[in-house]
Order: structure tokens, then C-alpha cells, then sequence
């Protein structure tokens, strides 16, 4: 496990959707991601 | 909630209606695209066609082609017409198509001419669930069983009221090999969308002028979540590749198309890693921001390579046909360790856990670096619903709410999850326990060595004595010295008790159609090999 290698991330022309992953990660609801999509019309 | 509405028509009906959908680019080059309008209509025309068949809500819909519009254009006016969609490699011989459209009961089967004559038409007595083959190219209707679906799709209406599927309604099935050789029939319902719409907003980070493309064969798993669905709910424009492997003309589509984010897999990448060509000088690949991979883990020397040639690293992630899509991933916001598989999307939780989980809550390891079984928290919303009539199967594979995906990994104190191997792909010598994947980092990473294959080899005092196979790059050639010398590379690196004993040069490993290294393949000629003499 060669962790201790780290790698910047790829510089990004445009802004990440997911900006800060360790707060998203603990807000994150599945019900959000229906609210994105259309649902049935 | 209906994957086809969300994915097409959704698009459709606003202004992203004129927007290219597809751009679909044929073997001798020709360019065809179909905006969401178009592909709307086209969708609805193929559900229309089922209807007309009589093929109902549940019933099977299988494609055996390569990647041509067609194959697209039935899954999802499959979807629309709430049947399940089914893909099938147009690589397969007849005895794996017939095992899998008669395990899938499939009553509708999308194929070529050529595929047809060659592969099932042999198989059609044997098929008493198929009711019709559906020919893309042929001119004329041969007989009731066997169609032309240019003339169907000619006579079909454009409009089409989509299926009022439920979130529980079945709408994939995937085949996938099992342990046993014989395909596992893998579930999923169109509540999968969620999963889909979610990684691609996360992981392949889809923004609205985004050029995608991914490369995996339609047949796979990938193909559908990825190759089809994905991009298309984020109302994006999908490259869709007919030709196969070709360094110089995957360059040329990532410079001609403007690709902004490339999904591909390892056996690609390390394709390429073999071809010297100097790629920033060659090509402009300036509007690629994100190469992302998937299929097995991804060597960190393949990440290293990309930074140096590519400019950027490769953020590898993790998933199975089970999970329905993309469960630990490196995202393009957060730091790379070469290596890793990442960590748990939101909304995933992950964890490593004992082997000993018999009627108990599995144990949960939370040492840094101590390997133990992958495990999901059951309930996301594109985890399989079952393997087609094996339920017992299906239900060995959960302990106390948890998935055990049959992988063994470990997990690092910042969260990072490190790919230890398959369960079943563990070596035990001497008293311990090595992980293939770890063994072939260090072999890639010798100058000569293009892949790697490490299985247990039986012996009988070690009980299995650590085995490599090794491609070489083409400036190389496979000598005794050369042997040695990756030997003593490697056992400098792993040390004794984990480098390989034995190295065996080789000019193909073999490999799933998806990319995977088949070590099982490996292990049985070894052990054939071992109890002949």
C-alpha cells in the first residue's frame, strides 16, 4: 500500500461538482438525487 | 420513474431537444448524430415496434451487435416500453448466446445479418421463449420469427407514451460470469437511474458542454451504465466509437472529438503505455480535462505514466455488475494516491470487514492497512435485486445488510480504499497471504514488463509458491537474464516471502472480454500442469 504517494488532482477548467467531498459525503441524501431528476411526468 | 425518460425525453421536450445526444462515428469514419429530438423518436418508433410484436412490460430484449446505433436505439425504446433490456457480446460463440437467451428467457433478439447467420441461426430450435430476431441491415422480412427492423422501424410511429415504470421494476439484466462457469443472470431496476445520474454528476463530473466518451463494449455492464445511460441524463453529447483498440486512432478521436472526459479501462491504458509515441507532441489533447478507468484496478504505474504523457493522472474507481454502478472512486477534486481505488461515493457506505460473518453482524476492521472483505451497506438504489432464478445465490451474498462484493481490500487512515485482490485470487505461502495485484504493481514497474499475472502455484512445501506471468514490451526479449533480473527486481521490492518464485515470459495473458486478467484460467493450467507430473 504506497500510500504515501500522492498525486495532485488533474487542474480542472471547470469546478468540480464535487467540491468538498468529506462534507457531501456526510450530507448526502439519495432523495436529493430524485429531486434532480424529472420523476415521472 | 421510467431510466429512458429520464435519460432521452426529458432532454427532448426543453431546449436540449437540438442538442447532439450521440455522435456516433462508424469503422470506415463516417459520422452520424442524433440529437435528443431525434433520439427520442427513434426510441419511440423501437418501443412502438415491440408493442406491435406483442412484447410486454418484463419481457426480455437482448442485443448481440457492436457498438452501431441500433444497439442504443433498443435499449432504450426497450426501456420506454418497460421490458428489460439485456446486451450480449457480439464476441460470443453460439453456445454462450444460447445459454444466455435461454437462461434470460429472452423473447426478442437485435443482431446483424452476418451475427445472425454465423451464431444463431444454428441455435434457433433449441430457443422456444425467442419470438423474433430482429435483423438491423436486412432488407427483407425473411419469415414471422426472423424480421427486418429497418422495415418494422419505417412502418412504426414516432410517438410513444413511455411506460409508467416503478423505481422496483425490473429494466436490466446483465450476464456475468460466475465461479462456476456458468453466467449469473444480474438484476437491476430502473431506480438504477439515481446511481447512474449521481456518478456521473460526481465521479465523471458531467458539466453541460462536456464530449464523453466511454470505451467499453457494449456487452459489459460499463457499456450500459456508462456507455448509454449516464451521459445521456446529463443531457450531454455521448462519443460513441464503432472501430476497436487502435492507439493512433483513439489519439486521433480524443483530439478530432474534443473529448473532455474519457472513461476507458487498464487493458487499454497499458495498450497504450506499450506504443512509443510522444502523445502531447503528436496530438492536441487540450480539451481533455479527466481520464477516468474502471474493469480491474489500475497499476499506479499506469497513473504515473498519464501524468508524465497524458499531463494528467487517471482517477481509477470501483464497481461490479452487481452494484450497478460506480461504489469508490478518485474524484477530480480530491488528491490521487496512485494505486487506490478512492473513496465510498456519498451515499455508499463501505467498509472492510472479517471473513467470519456467519449469522452475525460482520466484523468491522478498522485498523489502517489490515486487509479484510469489501463490503457495501445494502440499499442503494442500483444494488442487483437478485440473480435471475438463483435465489439462494443471491441471498449468500448479503450478511446482516451488508453486500460482500468478494473482493479483499483495505483502507487507509485518510479513507482511501487499497484493492487487495478477488477472494478466491489469494495466494497462501508459507503462512501468508498475497495479494496478487500487490505483486504485479511491482512487476509493471520494471522497464520491460507490459503486463503482469501473479497466481499460487500448488506446492507442496509451500502449500502455493508465488507465480508471475509476464508480456514484455516489444524492445524486449524474453531471456534467462532477464528472467533473473525482474526476479531480483521484484524480491528487492516484496521481499522474499511475497516476490514471485517463478516468472513465466508469455505473449497474451488471458483475458475476460472486459479486460480482466483471467488468473482462475492461469491457476487450473498450473495446477494441471503440477498433478501430470
Amino acid at each position: 500500500m504506497p500510500e504515501k504517494e500522492i498525486i495532485a488532482p488533474p487542474v480542472q477548467t471547470v469546478s468540480p461538482n464535487l467540491a468538498n467531498y468529506e462534507q457531501e459525503y456526510k450530507s448526502f441524501k439519495w432523495e436529493q438525487v430524485l429531486n434532480e431528476l424529472s420523476g415521472f411526468p | 420513474m421510467n431510466i429512458a425518460h429520464e435519460a432521452v425525453d426529458r432532454h427532448a421536450i426543453g431546449k436540449k431537444g437540438v442538442k447532439v445526444a450521440w455522435r456516433w462515428i462508424a469503422e470506415n469514419g463516417t459520422v452520424r448524430e442524433f440529437t435528443y429530438n431525434e433520439l427520442k423518436q427513434e426510441t419511440n418508433r423501437f418501443a412502438n415496434v415491440l408493442v406491435k410484436l406483442g412484447i410486454q412490460e418484463g419481457d426480455v430484449v437482448c442485443t448481440l451487435t457492436g457498438r452501431i446505433p441500433e444497439l442504443y436505439i433498443t435499449a432504450l425504446g426497450t426501456l420506454k416500453n418497460g421490458s428489460v433490456y439485456c446486451p450480449l457480446f457480439s464476441i460470443y460463440g453460439p453456445e454462450p448466446i444460447y445459454q444466455r437467451l435461454n437462461k434470460g428467457k429472452a423473447k426478442v433478439l437485435v443482431t446483424t445479418e452476418a451475427l445472425y447467420r454465423k451464431k444463431v441461426a444454428g441455435l434457433l430450435d433449441r430457443l422456444e421463449h425467442l419470438k423474433y430476431v430482429l435483423l438491423t441491415d436486412a432488407e427483407k422480412e425473411q419469415n414471422g420469427r426472423i424480421r427486418s427492423l429497418p422495415k418494422l422501424m419505417g412502418r412504426a410511429k414516432s410517438s410513444f407514451k413511455v411506460v409508467a415504470t416503478a423505481p422496483d421494476d425490473r429494466a436490466l439484466l446483465h450476464f456475468t460470469s460466475g465461479t462456476t462457469g456458468m453466467p449469473k443472470g444480474v438484476i437491476h431496476v430502473h431506480q438504477a437511474a439515481l446511481t447512474h445520474y449521481i456518478t456521473g454528476k460526481y465521479v465523471l463530473d458531467f458539466h453541460p458542454d462536456d464530449r464523453f466518451w466511454c470505451t467499453a463494449d457494449p456487452g459489459w455492464v460499463t457499456g450500459t451504465s456508462y456507455g448509454i445511460l449516464a451521459p445521456l441524463m446529463h443531457g450531454i453529447t455521448n462519443i460513441v466509437v464503432e472501430a476497436e483498440f487502435d492507439a493512433r486512432l483513439w489519439y486521433k478521436i480524443l483530439e478530432e472529438q474534443k473529448v473532455t472526459v474519457w472513461y476507458t479501462a487498464p487493458t487499454a491504458i497499458r495498450r497504450l503505455m506499450r506504443m512509443d509515441i510522444d502523445v502531447r507532441k503528436e496530438y492536441d489533447l487540450s480539451a481533455l480535462r479527466l481520464i477516468l478507468s474502471v474493469g480491474e484496478p489500475l497499476n499506479p504505474e499506469a497513473v504515473r505514466w498519464a501524468q508524465k504523457t497524458l499531463g494528467m493522472p487517471i482517477l481509477d474507481n470501483w464497481w461490479q455488475t452487481e452494484t450497478g454502478g460506480i461504489m469508490i472512486a478518485n474524484y477530480p477534486s480530491m488528491p490521487v494516491k496512485p494505486g487506490s481505488m478512492g473513496k465510498p461515493l456519498p451515499g455508499i457506505e463501505a467498509a472492510i470487514i472479517t471473513p467470519d460473518h456467519e449469522g452475525s453482524e460482520p466484523a468491522l476492521i478498522s485498523t489502517p492497512g489490515e486487509s479484510g472483505h469489501l463490503a457495501l451497506k445494502a440499499g442503494w438504489p442500483s444494488m442487483f435485486r437478485g440473480y435471475l432464478d438463483e435465489h439462494e445465490r443471491y441471498v449468500k451474498c448479503f450478511a446482516n445488510n451488508w453486500y460482500l462484493t468478494g473482493d479483499l481490500a483495505s483502507k487507509d487512515e485518510d479513507g482511501y480504499f487499497w484493492f487487495v485482490g478477488r477472494a478466491d485470487d489469494i495466494i497462501k505461502t508459507t503462512g501468508h497471504m498475497v495479494g496478487p495485484f500487490e505483486v504485479e504493481n511491482i512487476l509493471m514497474e520494471h522497464p520491460a514488463v507490459a503486463e503482469a499475472a501473479v497466481i499460487g502455484k500448488p506446492d507442496q512445501m509451500m502449500g502455493e509458491l508465488v507465480k508471475a506471468f509476464v508480456t514484455l514490451k516489444s524492445n524486449f526479449e524474453a531471456t534467462e537474464e532477464l528472467n533473473l533480473e525482474i526476479k531480483g527486481f521484484a524480491r528487492e521490492r516484496l521481499g522474499p516471502a511475497v516476490a514471485p518464485k517463478e516468472i513465466e515470459f508469455t505473449d497474451e495473458l488471458p483475458k475476460t472480454r472486459s479486460g480482466k486478467i483471467m488468473r482462475r484460467l492461469l491457476r487450473d493450467q498450473e495446477r494441471e500442469k503440477v498433478e501430470k507430473s
